[in-house]
């Protein structure tokens, strides 16, 4: 610690130069986002024509019109994308975590083949898949409802996770289930008082990932909420921009797109540390 | 710790109930509620807010005059919309009538995805007000599987001011060819650096349609171009013609200009533009300066002046829905209901019959009413046919578009690009 201060205050300009650099690309990467911020703050007709910082025409119109124009209020659809995280959490936290247990201790057979066309799974494009999808879910009536988006998590059909949390169980030591067997418990014993509480870290990393990505999902949630009061908050900003009707409310689409980031950056301050940490001992690290 | 064990376990077996109890219920309590709304109408479109609030307050008025017809509504923007119908129509969940466009109707109707209507017209769809070419448009072998929602035309929008300025604002009655580019040059002089007479339209398919039409030729003749190879060569080269001196934008500018928004007159580069005429009142509604609109160029003589008005959008039924008859119903009230026929405005295009038009000019903004005489006004002079696009249209439209900017770029000649067009044609049509 102390070595680090003396090389700080020993070259303080090289330090100055170093910090400064970073703050230059970081700001420079940030400004897609900071653009954003600024044009939500600005009337309509100048987002285009002055693309600036600048706020002289500061305006909260754009949030206060944006919340309704849809029709109902815009959190009617972040609620609809909320719920759909919260359940394809669960489901992962769940079905993931037993299907990796399974695949990383227990012995059955054909498992290792098993394991490899899961692994095959992963390459599968969404799009080979989503047809019969639709059909079967179409048949039982469940489309334009919540089902097909959460209903598969909770059979661990997130084959990425899976191989995750196989990596991680992998690492644990084997002691610690003998331990827990010679105390007399189960194999569901196990994993629920050993491997589940043990994987924490590689768990966390599986529910922020969930949650980044169905909160950002777009393309099936289009193609399963069809009514616009199903809406998740990325099917609702789509309706801000109509490229064939030329009526596009890009002030309006930035304010909302704003509350939609907030959610992610909340999320991404509360869980930094506990996401750098999961990274770093699920063999995530390239 | 035996007690702290058996708490934990018990709250393992809860989580294991809740969860397995909690999908089962999902399933049963969502389940029920889709099954419940099978009997409903499903009817869904395209379109920006504008057409939402309307289209969903029309089919308010039509469940309150037909309390027997429950309708349920989807609605996302033309993306987004047909992503989701090709799903939707393999999986047995497309919508019971919904809007079709020009861009995809040919390859639906030849697949057999949608419903003959033919049997319902002039029972349950009058259509002795519409003009004649909107149930024509949709019909072939003597089905009608889609009935146009409106009528429109291509035009030219101009800006008034820089016409003015630049001195050629009555040079655009009787606009011939080489008036239209002398006009175009003119004003992207008199604009000075980085300024263009009109937008880059040398890409643009329908208003080569347009212009083949003016040859007595048509886009399409069955399954193949309905133009010669020649007619293309001209048209690419008066585009380059036009590029050179200043006319139209270089490619660069060009390829920055998707949007409306980001039109070169939007963004004050150019005093013209071209397009659909509706689209008159999106380019108003972005600029300050006042604008006009014009019949697009035509050769000095012909028997009229080659603009094609008819129908690009329609209302469609697929071939699976049950509910056909109550569509049909739906359709009907959407193209004759007065009160219908005021709500939606021009929000899905030009009118459909003179009856709309003479509603929709009394209640409509101004921008609006000058798209209606300009619809009106074109119909004594523009051509009486309504050819349809067929399947691959979207692949020509980006292959022109593409070609254009080469010759721009001056990779191609517009000879090389004719060429390929037509070769790549071949393949793409067939």
């Amino acid at each position: 610690m102390s070595t680090i201060t003396d090389i700080n205050t020993a070259f303080p300009i090289r330090r100055l130069i170093r910090v400064g650099l970073l703050a230059a690309v970081a700001l420079l990467m940030s400004y897609p986002l900071l653009w954003l911020v600024s044009s939500s703050f600005k009337p309509e007709s100048i987002i285009f024509s002055d693309a600036g910082f600048d706020l002289n025409h500061f305006t909260l119109q754009n949030y206060i019109e944006g919340w309704n124009k849809l029709g109902m209020p815009f959190g009617v659809f972040m609620l609809n994308s909320a719920f759909i995280c919260l359940l394809a959490i669960v489901g992962n936290l769940f079905s993931c975590s037993l299907a990796a247990y399974a695949f990383a201790r227990l012995q059955f057979p054909f498992s290792r083949t098993a394991f490899a066309i899961m692994l095959v799974t992963l390459m599968l494009p969404m799009h080979v898949t989503i047809l019969p999808q639709y059909i079967a879910f179409q048949s039982v009536g469940a489309v334009n409802t919540v089902l097909p988006l959460v209903l598969p998590k909770f059979f661990a059909v997130d084959a990425f996770f899976i191989f995750l949390l196989v990596q991680f169980i992998r690492g644990i030591p084997r002691d610690l289930d003998q331990a827990a067997e010679m105390d007399g418990c189960n194999k569901y014993q196990i994993f629920w008082y050993i491997i589940f509480p043990v994987c924490r870290p590689a768990l966390v990393l599986v529910a922020i990932f969930s949650f980044l990505w169905t909160w950002n999902d777009f393309f099936s949630q289009l193609i399963y909420l069809s009514s616009a009061e199903n809406y998740t908050a990325p099917l609702a900003l789509n309706l801000f921009i109509d490229a064939t009707s030329g009526e596009s409310a890009w002030g309006m689409l930035f304010a909302m797109s704003l509350i939609t980031l907030l959610p992610l950056f909340v999320l991404f301050m509360l869980f930094q540390r506990q996401l750098a940490e999961g990274i770093a001992t699920t063999g995530l690290k390239g | 710790m035996s007690s702290r064990k058996s708490g934990l376990s018990l709250d393992r077996r809860q989580l294991l109930k809740v969860s397995v109890g909690g999908a089962v219920a999902l399933w049963l309590g969502l389940g029920e509620q889709a099954l419940a709304a099978n009997g409903r109408m499903k009817v869904s479109w395209y379109g920006g807010q504008d057409t939402h609030e309307r289209m969903q307050k029309a089919l308010k008025l039509f469940t309150e005059k037909n309390p027997d017809i429950p309708t349920t509504v989807e609605f996302a923007p033309f993306n987004e919309f047909w992503d989701r119908l090709p799903v939707q129509y393999a999986g047995g969940g497309a919508p019971d009538m919904h809007r079709h466009s020009m861009t995809y109707l040919y390859s639906y109707i030849k697949r057999g995805l949608l419903a003959d209507l033919a049997p319902y017209i002039g029972s349950t769809i009058d259509i002795s007000q519409l003009y004649p070419g909107v149930v024509d448009i949709g019909t072939m072998n003597g089905k009608t599987n889609a009935i146009g929602n409106n009528q429109i035309a291509f035009a030219l929008f101009y800006n008034k001011e820089k016409l003015d300025k630049a001195g050629v604002a009555g040079t655009l009655d009787n606009l011939t060819w080489d008036g239209f580019r002398e006009i175009s040059i003119a004003l992207g002089k008199a604009g000075g650096d980085q300024h263009y007479g009109t937008n880059d339209s040398g890409g643009v398919l329908a208003f080569l349609e347009l212009f083949v039409t003016q040859r007595g030729k048509s886009l399409y003749a069955e399954n193949a171009l309905g133009f010669e190879q020649q007619d293309l060569v001209d048209w690419l080269a008066f585009w380059q013609s036009m590029r050179d001196e200043q006319g139209a934008p270089p490619p660069a500018v060009t390829s920055e200009s998707a949007g409306f928004q980001n039109a070169p007159m939007v963004r004050d580069m150019a005093a013209m533009q071209t397009g659909w005429c509706q689209q008159l009142v999106f380019f108003q509604a972005l600029m300050k300066q006042e604008l006009g609109i014009h019949a697009c160029p035509s050769p000095a003589e012909g028997p009229d002046n080659g603009h094609l008005i008819r129908a690009l959008d329609f209302w469609a039924v697929p071939a699976r829905s049950k509910n056909v008859d109550k569509a049909a119903k739906l359709i009907d009230f959407l193209l004759n209901d007065e009160e219908a026929i005021e709500i939606l405005g021009l929000t899905l295009g030009g009118p459909a019959s003179d009856k709309a038009s003479d509603i929709l000019s009394k209640s409509v903004d101004k921008t609006s009413v000058m798209v209606l005489e300009y619809l009106k006004d074109l119909r004594a002079h523009a051509s009486k046919k309504t050819p349809g696009w067929i399947a691959g249209h979207g692949e020509l439209e980006s292959l022109l578009k593409r070609l254009n900017e080469s010759i721009g770029f001056a990779q191609a000649t517009p000879k090389d690009a004719a060429d390929e067009f037509f070769s790549q044609a071949v393949s793409i049509l067939r």
